[in-house]
């Protein structure tokens, strides 16, 4: 509750003209939104791709925000969706060959993971994920990763939350059937 | 997959009724391999929800918000050019056709006129008729018709004129030098050049 007043007030304080309240949302959010794209994209420069856009859109259309939701359920749904379009993006890239292997070399060069084990965590994570599905790779992320309320995601996606349920069992099963797999 | 898995997952998914929940937790209480088969998948669906603990560099975020601006920025700017270029070729287009209705008039209306009165009011019509017809062939500067009774001027191409045959043609008497106003710009200006150097001619002898 505090976290909606507090972003109410530093809405109302952006409307009005103070572009401080916009950085402090900036900062409150970035890395929610980051990883969030992450965890859909698998990559860095993606998610930074994303994350920008997203910003860039919070900048643009904070002033219409009516807080018919939370703010940060509003985010979601603006990063949610551009990753989704990422997704699609890159598969028609790669469906006419605009991408290949040295990107993902380019890839990783560009990394914000510092840590080569954290590096091969996330990578391990990034190969399941890879495998479902974008609807269901969406709802495990946002389930699994951001750790929402099946509430909140149904608010996001606009799914029933029996559908989401659903959803999430066959994308965890499919993760651990992968990760028995390896083992 | 095995049906205690499948369950398992069922449950951590939320997709069991009150019943089958109560009868799962049950189950978790009184039975010890199961209880450990949940918990390793527990820990295994955990591993996925640690990522959010990897540290990232936090230079990245520092820079966020200000690359964002330049972003902002650029696309203003962008959308700016963008509606200039729209406007622009507009403004072009409309000036354009002032700047020629303007060079059209002083040159196929004001030009002609001037030079036609000053044709007209500088020579008399006997100095003009004699001295086109004899000093200069009228190639290069006149091809005279007589149409209906009237006098039409226009430039020759590659006609050669004398004095006599127009003569036969031609009554000079009757000429309507008022005509001259009907000559194109080029043609009056051509027709202007010629009458000055006779004019120049005729001055410097």
């Amino acid at each position: 509750m505090m976290e909606k007043d507090n972003d109410f007030e530093l809405v109302e304080k952006f409307v009005s003209g103070d572009e401080t309240a916009f950085n402090l949302l900036v900062r409150k959010y970035q890395k929610r939104i980051y990883w969030h794209a992450r965890q859909m994209l698998g990559d860095h420069l993606d998610a930074d791709e994303v994350t920008q856009e997203v910003l860039i859109v919070l900048y643009k259309k904070l002033k219409t925000f009516s807080y018919k939701s939370s703010l940060y359920t509003w985010i979601y749904k603006i990063v949610t969706t551009r990753s989704l379009n990422q997704i699609r993006r890159k598969k028609i890239k790669r469906l006419v060959s605009f991408e290949n292997d040295e990107n993902k070399e380019f890839v990783s060069h560009h990394d914000i993971i510092n840590d080569i084990v954290n590096r091969e965590k996330i990578d391990k994570v990034n190969k399941a994920l890879e495998k479902l599905p974008p609807k269901q790779r969406q709802i495990f992320v946002l389930r699994n990763f951001d750790q929402l309320s099946y509430e909140e995601i149904s608010e996001i996606t606009g799914k029933s939350v029996g559908g989401l349920k659903a959803n999430y069992f066959h994308a965890l099963k499919k993760v651990m059937e992968m990760v028995d797999e390896k083992d | 997959m095995k049906k205690i898995d499948e369950d398992i997952l069922k449950y951590l998914s939320g997709l069991m009724n009150n019943e089958e929940i109560t009868d799962f937790e049950n189950k978790l209480a009184g039975d010890s391999s199961f209880k450990e088969r949940y918990n390793q998948i527990k820990e295994k669906a955990g591993e996925f929800s640690s990522v959010r603990e990897i540290e990232l560099n936090e230079a990245y975020f520092n820079n966020l918000l200000p690359r964002v601006h330049n972003k902002l920025i650029k696309r203003k700017k962008v959308k700016l050019i963008r509606e200039y270029a729209l406007i622009l070729p507009t403004v072009i287009t409309v000036l354009l056709v002032i700047i020629m209705s303007i060079l059209d008039r002083n040159g196929e209306i004001d030009l002609p006129k001037s030079l036609a009165s000053e044709v007209v009011n500088n020579i008399d019509d006997d100095e003009l008729a004699d001295n086109l017809i004899k000093d200069y062939s009228f190639e290069s500067v006149l091809n005279m018709s007589q149409r209906n009774g009237e006098f039409e001027i226009f430039i020759p191409e590659n006609v050669n004129l004398s004095l006599n045959s127009i003569s036969q043609y031609v009554d000079f008497s009757k000429i309507d030098y008022s005509q001259v106003e009907n000559i194109s710009g080029t043609e009056l200006e051509k027709l202007y050049n010629n009458l000055s150097a006779i004019t120049f001619e005729k001055v410097s002898k």
